[in-house]
């Protein structure tokens, strides 16, 4: 007769082990269950070595060399079957079952399998965490490069692996706007294969071609999105070319986009917090004035190749400006070798706009003449980082509703969605509201009560 | 047609054209087919018509920079003589260039990776 393991014993029986392993571990190790308890007074055999249960047990079968042929290292941990606690540890050469093992023998945590559909990782119960961090603001990126040669798509590209790898930006906020739409450019090397860096092939998808329409579509469609804490980082590359009145960014075919045009399109969008802006074609610094004032940015810093009626000077695989801007957030260069210096001048852990240019301008070649500006309250300040803000508020009140919440909704996916959609930013907000005028304790507890009871729906009016 | 043209004649006319300055420091490109009489030139920003069959050449005085800069179309006649230098700020390659565009010659200070095509058989 089998006797059945209380689910939540079990599961704090499998989290528990698996805690125990090194993260190292946690990747070469297979562990599974007995799933029922072991009775008293029995025992358990692993082929001829008698491993004894001298009180009802729940036994859980490390595998620490899942891939070689028994015997060899493996394990049984043994628990109290009513309090799951781990009572005795039983070094083994075999497991409990060579062949034919029974229904109640169950992996689960086995990342080192011969066939990968049996792979399973075991995930940790999540106790409700206090939700005391939450992103401030989005940042979106675009990336554009119009007569591209190749040493222009692989600006763009060691751009984009950084702020997907380094940075964490959603791919879905940066659109890359190259040639033809594709990843082709003009010139050698022939045929497109990988990207010079590592040699691995190129990670970015191009969105669109590098037109002035496609340009100012990117642009466009930021307007219903940019908020007030966003960011926007724009990079442009390629040519560019002064027609005696203003500087012009090259584009792949149709009309190029003058200074003034990017400026005016610039002055469409909605107001935000920082605008970022890169450019390394020739004359970019003509740009300079019009990105400053056509801005609607809290903050904006502007960063170009060369000055207006400069040429800026291109290299084998990457362009020299572009590549050591890149390299002061990458912290490497492209081909992964270290900087000439840290481009973290005031070691504060981040690599600013200012520090970035700061770093492109030391090292630049003699031939570019780099430019810059910023406006806005420390806007050198600007970085790639996300940037948070914190819960602080009455913190052990809004942990425990939290709890009741969870337990209500039961599906631990529901309670994500609605945390991460609905409760947060009406969290978030109350967290502002009570930092302008505290309200008294009793009458705080009541509305978070309510904020949080309602999962979000609640809007508490100042 | 290019069998009528003797290209490396045509070649070695446009490469002593150069100056010495624009011998070590240019690339020159020959676009190695016959623009029949009447025909526009084929480049853009080259809106030109002659009455005669000519063929064109580009040299990038400053081929380490990125585009505008400065650099010159040589327009020839097939059997040789220039006939018109007309100064260009881009190139007839910026957005994929002409299959038939060849190289001819390659300054010792000019980069490797500022060549675009292949060079001229000779």
């Amino acid at each position: 007769m089998k006797t059945p393991i209380d689910p939540k014993i079990l599961r704090s029986i499998q989290d528990a082990t698996f805690r125990r392993l090194s993260a190292k571990r946690r990747a070469t190790t297979n562990l599974y269950v007995l799933e029922e308890i072991q009775p008293a007074h029995s025992e358990i055999m692993a082929r001829h070595q008698r491993i004894p249960i001298k009180k009802p047990s729940v036994v859980v079968f490390v595998d620490d060399n899942p891939l070689a042929n028994w015997a060899h290292d493996c394990r049984y941990l043994l628990h109290e079957a009513d309090s799951g606690k781990l009572y005795q540890e039983v070094q083994a050469g075999f497991p409990p079952f060579l062949v034919n093992p029974p229904d109640t023998f169950k992996a689960f945590h086995t990342p080192l399998v011969a066939q990968n559909p049996l792979r399973k990782i075991w995930s940790l119960d999540q106790k409700v965490l206090f939700p005391w961090r939450i992103r401030k603001g989005n940042r979106y990126a675009i990336l554009f490069s119009g007569a591209s040669n190749n040493r222009h798509t692989n600006d763009l590209e060691f751009l984009y692996r950084q702020l997907v790898d380094r940075f964490y930006f959603d791919e879905d906020k940066i659109t890359v706007l190259n040639y033809d739409g594709t990843l082709n450019y003009s010139g050698w090397p022939q045929p497109v294969t990988s990207w010079p860096g590592d040699g691995t092939g190129y990670t970015m998808p191009v969105h669109d071609a590098g037109t002035k329409q496609a340009l100012e579509d990117a642009i466009d469609a930021l307007k219903p999105k940019l908020k007030q804490d966003d960011m926007l980082l724009i990079h442009t590359n390629n040519h560019g070319g002064h027609n005696g009145t203003e500087s012009y960014l090259c584009t792949y075919s149709g009309p190029d986009y003058n200074a003034s045009d990017f400026a005016s399109k610039l002055g469409e969008l909605p107001v935000y917090a920082d605008l970022i802006v890169m450019m390394e074609q020739c004359h970019s610094g003509g740009f300079n004035d019009g990105v400053i004032e056509g801005s609607t940015a809290a903050r904006t810093t502007f960063a170009g190749a060369c000055t207006e009626g400069k040429n800026s000077i291109g290299g084998a695989d990457f362009d020299p400006f572009a590549r050591d801007w890149i390299a002061a957030f990458a912290g490497a260069d492209p081909y992964g070798s270290a900087l000439v210096s840290d481009p973290d001048y005031d070691s504060s852990g981040k690599v600013s706009a200012r520090e970035a240019f700061a770093y492109a301008d030391d090292v630049h070649d003699s031939y570019d003449s780099p430019v810059y500006s910023a406006y806005g309250t420390d806007a050198g300040d600007q970085n790639l980082h996300q940037k948070w803000r914190y819960l602080l508020v009455l913190r052990e009140f809004v942990l425990k509703e939290l709890i009741i919440l969870r337990e209500r909704l039961g599906d631990p996916i529901e309670y994500r969605q609605v945390m991460r959609e609905k409760l947060l930013p009406a969290l978030s907000d109350l967290d502002d509201i009570f930092a302008v005028k505290p309200p008294k304790p009793e009458e705080a507890q009541e509305i978070i009560r309510e904020v949080i009871r309602s999962g979000g729906q609640y809007q508490y009016a100042r | 047609m290019p069998d009528k043209c003797n290209w490396t004649a045509l070649a070695t006319e446009v490469i002593a054209s150069l100056a010495q300055n624009e011998r070590e420091d240019a690339i020159a490109y020959i676009e190695q087919r016959v623009i029949p009489a009447g025909d526009e030139l084929p480049w853009a920003g080259m809106t030109r018509r002659f009455d005669e069959p000519v063929v064109i050449a580009f040299i990038d005085l400053e081929p380490a920079l990125n585009w505008t800069h400065r650099a010159y179309c040589l327009i020839l006649g097939i059997e040789g003589g220039i006939l018109q230098k007309v100064a260009v700020d881009r190139p007839p390659f910026l957005s994929g260039g002409s299959a038939n565009l060849r190289l001819i010659h390659q300054g010792s200070r000019a980069p490797d990776w500022a060549v675009v095509t292949s060079p001229l058989a000779r």
